[in-house]
């Protein structure tokens, strides 16, 4: 099997007053925008479609307003991406209640 | 309709999403963070009289938190582009081998089984593309990557898709300096896919062009691309400080922007190896970055620091800092002149001068001749 383009560069310098996961960090975000921008994108080019084919009238996206429903829908669709993205803050916090909890209480390592 | 040529790894609807992101967000790096780190470096600039004052500088920017996140931004965002170019061309690399293998093959290409590629490329990817320029994953993948990443990497400025800029302006120094001079045998040396060997080969029609790089992939990509963009090359796998060719065969030797990807005793090697392989009379004309690093802001001799470091850049303080007539006369050339060329569009005689215009305004280019006896 041929080799993958994609693999590491060699040479790779360490960034002075940065840790390497705070460096990949940044990393992973650059490339989550450019994810974020392309989906993005494409919302924009189905809209230009489906108005240019006239299934949606002009303006209509910025017209709707979400019945009941689909704004009952839509809050838990964001409130579960919340608690996803923000998972490992709220890990980190719990186990360190946990751990106060733990050692005013005479325990151990949570 | 493809973008650029036939050959050129074209963009899905996503993908050209997602270049176009990596465009900007490298434009808001340059022209929105990196001016405010330029400030900053001003305020900790030791001054003129320091007898490092970039090195110094660069070392107390290091220091300071915003510098950081700028350095890992830069980093991060040049990593992307080839990330994303990368899965692009996997994407499409069977169809690209065999379009390459359908153009009607112009020129040649003599690949060497055991190249051993310089040891300034050996340990590091320059420019971060993975793999570097002697990478051969196998057809033309690697010469696909670095086309189109490019493309991307140049933001549009260097002759769009084609990346031609730096060849016209080439074939243009040479009509500017010597209109009369119509040469039967040219060679670039560190052809790299071909960007700038084609313009001129299409400037000089006449000439029977030749074309010298490290990579297998890479020059197996530019003999298709030459093709099918109508340029008749031929391409070699070689090193620029020791080329395959016999003393004296050819009229012009040229470099586009190679001298500050190799070292500084290679460049040194690169000037005799040229005045070794042209004819008496033949012309040599080295083309590079603009920048000169006496006459070029200290923020701009900071980012030197951070091309070598950061961006994987061998030689860019050397090469920029290097006294090329000098260079070219201890290599036995005369008639030698170092100046700015305006950057052109066709191979017409333009404007080359001492004061730079600007960078992808002007080009720094090194010219002269060998004596005719």
């Amino acid at each position: 099997m041929a080799e993958k383009l994609d693999v590491p560069y060699r040479r790779r310098s360490s960034i002075p007053g940065i840790s390497e996961s705070g460096d990949r960090m940044v990393g992973m975000i650059v490339a989550l925008t450019a994810q974020v921008a392309a989906m993005r994108e494409r919302i924009d080019t189905l809209e230009a479609l489906l108005e240019a084919n006239g299934t949606l009238p002009p303006q209509a996206v910025e017209l709707f307003v979400a019945d009941q429903a689909a704004s009952i829908r839509r809050d838990g669709l964001r409130a579960d991406l919340i608690s996803k993205v923000l998972q490992p803050v709220r890990d980190a916090v719990a186990r360190e209640a946990q751990h106060r909890r733990g050692s005013s209480q005479g325990g151990g390592n949570v | 309709m493809s973008e650029g040529h036939a050959l050129l790894p074209q963009a899905s609807h996503d993908e050209r999403a997602e270049q176009l992101f990596v465009r900007d967000l490298k434009s808001y790096v340059a022209a929105t963070i990196e001016p405010l780190v330029s400030t900053t470096a001003d305020q900790l600039d030791p001054g003129a009289a320091h007898n490092a004052r970039a090195e110094e500088t660069y070392r107390q920017l290091q220091q300071t938190d915003g510098f950081a996140d700028y350095l890992a931004l830069r980093r991060a965002s040049q990593n992307l582009l080839w990330s994303l170019v990368s899965h692009s061309v996997e994407r499409q690399r069977d169809a690209l081998d065999a379009a390459a293998a359908a153009v009607p093959a112009r020129g040649s290409l003599t690949l060497d089984p055991d190249f051993v590629q310089p040891a300034y490329l050996a340990d590091r990817d320059v420019h971060l593309m993975p793999g570097g320029y002697a990478r051969d994953p196998g057809g033309v993948a690697q010469g696909a990557l670095m086309d189109r990443g490019g493309a991307v990497y140049m933001l549009g400025r260097n002759g769009g898709f084609l990346n031609d800029g730096r060849g016209w302006t080439l074939a243009s120094h040479l009509k500017t300096r010597w209109p009369e001079h119509a040469p039967g045998r040219m060679l670039e040396l560190g052809c790299g896919i071909g960007a700038s060997t084609v313009p001129v080969a299409l400037a000089f029609p006449d000439a029977e062009v030749h074309a010298l790089d490290v990579g297998n992939s890479m020059l197996r990509y530019a003999h298709a691309r030459a093709s099918e963009l109508g340029a008749t090359i031929h391409f070699h796998q070689g090193n620029a400080e020791a080329t395959p060719y016999p003393d004296a065969s050819f009229d012009c030797v040229f470099t586009c922007v190679v001298l500050h990807e190799t070292s500084q005793a290679a460049i040194g090697a690169i000037m005799k190896e040229c005045a070794r392989l042209l004819k008496q009379g033949g012309v040599v004309a080295h083309l590079e970055v603009p920048q000169r690093y006496d006459s070029i802001p200290l923020w701009t001799q900071v980012r030197g620091e951070i091309e070598l470091d950061y961006n994987n850049e061998p030689n860019w303080k050397t090469a920029i800092s290097a006294d090329y007539a000098a260079h070219l006369a201890q290599a036995g050339f005369i008639d030698i002149e170092t100046g700015f060329q305006d950057a052109a569009r066709s191979a017409t005689a333009g404007d080359y001068s001492a004061q730079s215009k600007g960078v992808f305004h002007s080009w720094f280019v090194a010219s002269g001749r060998k004596p005719a006896s």
